[in-house]
């Protein structure tokens, strides 16, 4: 008897506990979008500390050279370092992206709690302003306000802050929708625990994993739509080393120095791409399909 | 809370601890929410006129086919729904629905659903699942009180300490829904509401889980609601059994009786149904028909349309109960009830016993 | 003697999974008959679903690593996809669970049902477009053809008003009147083998009864052979001829179901019979046989029932078990047969620890 029991304990350990940490390297595509994101990571925290030049230091003497072993990535048209403005570009980029995806996530989030949980009039008014903020193109939606405040970095991030938070309300929304309906959450009730009690212990963590997964896809949009704006003067201003405003002052000289346009260009590219392949593979493992198939085995 | 310090070995005082006085619950066609709630598809009347005690250290049984509004019944006792007339009572205290109700009337009743893996958090392990019904809502930390309790709970359903560290879908059927008992337990109920506990259970596992709700009530002394499709597993642990049907119980009444000789014909046509494990026994004739729409009852006996006893009367006016032999029956065809039953088949033999009580 | 309708010899489905090879299916021989029911008896785990998805080749993501099965001479194991689709459309039909699940619930169940019959009609050449229903290609007089022939279905499984029923959606129907769907369907392509993988285990006991009628009509009408998989003894006592007991994914006792469930011969089949409900009155314990089924993955070294079983000896644990004839038909594997004439009394209960919650 004890054999038998002995052996289910042993299989029930090796079970998959932590999705987040075991399952990620099991796939080959996971495993590049998870290195991506952890090299620019690494590249945004200490690249600027360790690059040898200074981003706004202009060395007229050597404007538009090509790569070299001086500069790995050529000069820019002031005879600025590519490499070093890309790599305090990176810094900025990817803090704005998670800034701007963090307000996004938490606005939306406490939105799309109040009206599921809520409902009635709270509800209805609450998705009619959402259903609203959808019915525009993002990025023109975000161009009229950034317009509209004025061309700065923070602004940018403002525009687009207040479009995208609608995405997150509805998916909050729909998920706490169907999770209150689960048994469980109907027992926690049962057991006379307060609304704020179920809402904190049972309906966010387990809403929580399709936001996680949104998020990580936004991200890159995010990205995009930093550089996009600030491509349009409307961000960052010259000299900020931002990669969209780079790849604007650089597109002058496509001609000359193909390496001002395709540095960060293919940053941004890079960038996007991993995030959302860590998206993509964040879905499949926090899917429940995925602990079904477990389960039947 | 695992040691039976309370009222356990007592005997079952008078005091009920649950009453439902007259409850009655129809949904409309408009409220989606609390369609949902309930299960039901339409506008419907999905409890009528229901009065049912359950005393402390007493299991009732609630048998019907799925859609007699035995689950609504239950939520009704529950608090997840309110009903539209009648009361519910909770010690003799008229009670509202649960967010009406103290925690601490929350926690008389307990409550085991039929698919247990559904009613456990999939993210937390079931241990701590089991503190949080251990604790109050307002003690807030669930670990101070310490292990032991969640281990003894454990050990009073008997699994081992180590399923404490599980999730609810590395358990097998029976344990979980073995943890799903322990979690009702934990907060020294007075009855617990048992929805269908084992009908998605295999035989052998199904017999664990009764033989263990049989030895819980006797240690702790818990009253069971036990609701189910299947007579055979109710008829094993109820003392009394209500058969509900469109709604309504047609008859209530002490278990023996009511096997040995059932005094509705529902009652003995849900018996008939039930296939004997002995090859000899001839294979049950099922009841023809099927239960009527609850948004559209039919007049008299709700069960007349498929009865073979159904008279004229029948379809005309809607019984009440009556005293036959200790069961409360509704049905003008009762053997007591009328002079007329000898014509009926099968379920009048030799019952002389009249009740003082006879349908006006 | 002429050659059964369905023989399956020495079947084994396996699994890879991480954790090892899962021996779901371990060397399984049976036959099927026309005009007979066959029941599978075993608990979950016990490798019931995975033969009957291994006799339709469904066997996927496991394979079938070794045996035959032999389906009116054709040999299924190696057949073509095409073969296999033939007999699907034509010749063998599954019966699931959950009728809702089965289903389709954006069509009308007369709708499906004539699908199914248009696909037994076209077998070798289904044009998409006919099946879209895009209209040039549609062929309307044998669409209309069969639709008529799903109303006559609906009407021979009993149905209400066929007619209009055939237009409703599932949703309308109720559990019993949508299992009876399902039949129709399944019975669609005139089958000779119906595979009924628990029919009615998500039915009340009065529309189980009805369904199991209905097989048994089948049985009798229209010789067809069935395979009934179900755990519920009564079940198999009350439908089947012949009765084949799982565990472990290998037969431990076959024969007439006369003999096998009212002289149980192997240990495991009267550990079955001893812990069902229904062999058990009110108040006396139920006896459940203790510990848990074994562990699937890498298969067993000797009887898989050899960890619960009380006449366990040295011998069992070794090498496979030969399969002995106790009399003509009835088959058991077991190296303690016979055994003792009677069931024990009262088997001590220590410790109950039936899923694996040890508590020792």
């Amino acid at each position: 008897m004890s054999g038998p029991a002995a052996d289910t304990g042993v299989r029930q350990e090796s079970d998959q506990r932590d999705e987040w940490t075991e399952v990620i390297p099991a796939d080959r595509l996971a495993q590049v979008g998870l290195g991506i994101v952890f090299i620019l990571l690494v590249l945004a925290v200490f690249g600027p500390i360790v690059s040898p030049y200074d981003p706004a230091t202009q060395d007229l003497s050597s404007r538009l050279e090509a790569p070299s072993l001086t500069h790995p990535l050529g000069t820019d048209q002031l005879g600025r370092d590519v490499l070093t403005r890309l790599l305090h570009g990176a810094r900025l980029s990817l803090g704005i992206a998670l800034a701007v995806t963090s307000v996004r996530l938490v606005v939306g989030t406490a939105v799309g709690l109040v009206a599921g949980y809520a409902g009635g009039w709270i509800d209805e008014a609450l998705m009619r302003l959402v259903d609203t903020l959808l019915a525009f193109p993002g990025i023109v939606l975000a161009l009229v306000i950034a317009g509209i405040l004025g061309p700065s970095l923070v602004n940018v991030m403002l525009a687009l802050s207040v479009v995208g938070w609608a995405s997150y309300a509805r998916l909050v929304r729909s998920s706490v929708l169907s999770v209150r309906e689960r048994e469980f959450v109907t027992v926690a009730r049962l057991l006379g625990h307060t609304r704020t009690h179920v809402t904190a212990r049972h309906l966010i963590p387990n809403v929580v994993a399709p936001v996680v997964v949104l998020a990580t896809l936004d991200i890159g949009g995010v990205i995009l739509g930093t550089a996009g704006l600030s491509f349009l003067g409307l961000g960052a201003q010259p000299p900020t080393p931002e990669w969209g405003t780079m790849l604007a002052s650089g597109r002058t000289y496509l001609r000359q120095a193909w390496w001002l346009v395709n540095a960060p260009g293919v940053c941004i590219m890079f960038t996007v791409f991993g995030f959302n392949l860590l998206g993509d593979s964040l879905r499949d493992t926090l899917s429940p399909t995925q602990s079904a198939q477990m389960e039947q085995l | 809370m695992i040691e039976p310090d309370r009222d356990a070995f007592e005997p079952p005082s008078d005091t009920p601890v649950v009453e439902l006085r007259g409850v009655s619950k129809s949904f409309s066609v408009r409220n989606s929410v609390l369609e949902r709630l309930s299960g039901s598809d339409s506008s419907a009347k999905a409890v009528c006129d229901v009065s049912l005690v359950v005393h402390p250290c007493e299991t009732v049984g609630l048998v019907g086919e799925s859609g007699c509004g035995k689950s609504t019944l239950a939520k009704l006792v529950t608090g997840q729904l309110t009903p539209d007339r009648g009361q519910v009572r909770l010690d003799g205290t008229r009670v509202g629905g649960v967010s009406d109700r103290s925690a601490g009337q929350c926690r008389r009743i307990g409550v085991v659903f039929q698919h247990a893996g559904e009613s456990f958090d999939p993210r937390w392990p079931v241990g701590r699942s089991l503190s949080e019904a251990r604790h109050d809502a307002d003690m807030g930390s669930e670990n101070e009180r310490g292990l032991g309790d969640i281990e003894q709970l454990l050990c009073s359903v008997d699994l081992g300490p180590e399923i404490a560290d599980r999730y609810p879908r590395e358990l097998s059927g029976g344990q979980i829904q073995r943890v799903a008992l322990a979690r009702a337990l934990a907060h020294n109920p007075d009855v617990i509401v048992l929805d269908e506990p084992v009908s998605g259970l295999d035989v052998a596992t199904q017999a664990t889980i009764l033989d263990l709700l049989a030895d819980l009530q006797q240690r702790f002394g818990i009253g069971y609601l036990f609701i189910s499709h299947d007579l055979a597993v109710v008829q094993y642990l109820a003392d009394r059994i209500a058969v509900m049907y469109a709604g309504e119980v047609v008859e209530v009444g002490p278990a023996d009786g009511l096997f040995g000789d059932p005094n509705h014909p529902y009652t003995e046509a849900l018996l008939q149904a039930i296939p004997s494990p002995d090859p000899g026994v001839a294979p049950p004739t099922p009841l023809d028909g099927d239960p009527p729409d609850p948004t559209d009852r039919p007049t008299g006996c709700p069960f007349h349309p498929r009865c073979p006893a159904a008279t004229t009367e029948c379809a005309e006016r809607h019984p009440e109960f009556e005293t036959v032999e200790g069961a409360r029956v509704r049905c003008f065809h009762a053997p007591e009830a009328t002079g007329e039953c000898e014509e009926d088949r099968s379920y009048q033999p030799n019952r002389s016993t009249r009740s003082s009580r006879i349908h006006d | 003697m002429s050659k059964p309708l369905l023989r399956v010899e020495d079947l084994h489905t396996r699994f890879d999974t991480d954790r090892g090879t899962v021996h779901a299916v371990d060397g399984t021989s049976f036959t099927v008959d026309r005009g007979e029911i066959v029941g599978v008896l075993g608990e979950s785990g016990s490798g019931k679903s995975v033969t009957a998805r291994s006799i339709c080749r469904l066997e996927d993501p496991g394979r079938i690593a070794g045996g035959t099965i032999e389906f009116e001479g054709i040999e299924l194991t190696t057949a073509e996809e095409s073969t296999l689709r033939r007999l699907r459309g034509n010749e063998i039909s599954m019966v699931f669970q959950d009728p809702t699940e089965t289903l389709n619930p954006v069509f009308p169940v007369g709708e499906q049902i004539a699908e199914a019959v248009r696909i037994h009609e076209t077998n070798d050449r289904q044009r998409l477009l006919d099946f879209l229903g895009v209209p040039p290609f549609r062929d309307r007089s044998a669409w209309a053809d069969a639709r008529e022939r799903a109303v006559e279905l609906l009407g021979q499984m009993d149905i209400p008003s066929p007619k209009s029923r055939s237009t409703a959606f599932p949703h309308e129907f109720s559990g019993g009147l949508r299992q009876r769907a399902v039949l129709a369907v399944a019975l669609a392509s005139e089958p000779s083998l119906l595979i009924a993988d628990e029919p009615t285990t998500a039915l009340d006991t009065t529309t189980q009864a009805d369904i199991l009628r209905r097989l048994r009509s089948l049985r009798d009408e229209r010789d067809v052979g069935i395979l009934l998989i179900t755990h519920d003894i009564g079940v198999i006592a009350q439908t089947c001829d012949r009765v084949i007991v799982l565990y472990g994914g290998q037969v431990m006792e076959a024969g007439p179901v006369e003999r096998v469930l009212t002289d149980p011969a192997h240990p495991y089949t009267r550990s079955l019979l001893a812990c069902s409900v229904r062999n058990t009155d009110s108040g006396e314990r139920i006896h459940s046989a203790q510990g848990r089924p074994p562990d699937p993955v890498d298969g067993h070294e000797g009887c898989p029932f050899a960890d619960r079983c009380r006449h366990t000896t040295a011998a069992c644990r070794e090498g496979p078990i030969p399969t002995t004839e106790r009399s003509s038909e009835h088959r058991l594997s077991c190296l303690e047969a016979p055994l003792p004439a009677t069931r024990e009394s009262s088997p001590q209960r220590v410790s109950p620890t039936p899923d694996g919650g040890t508590t020792e």
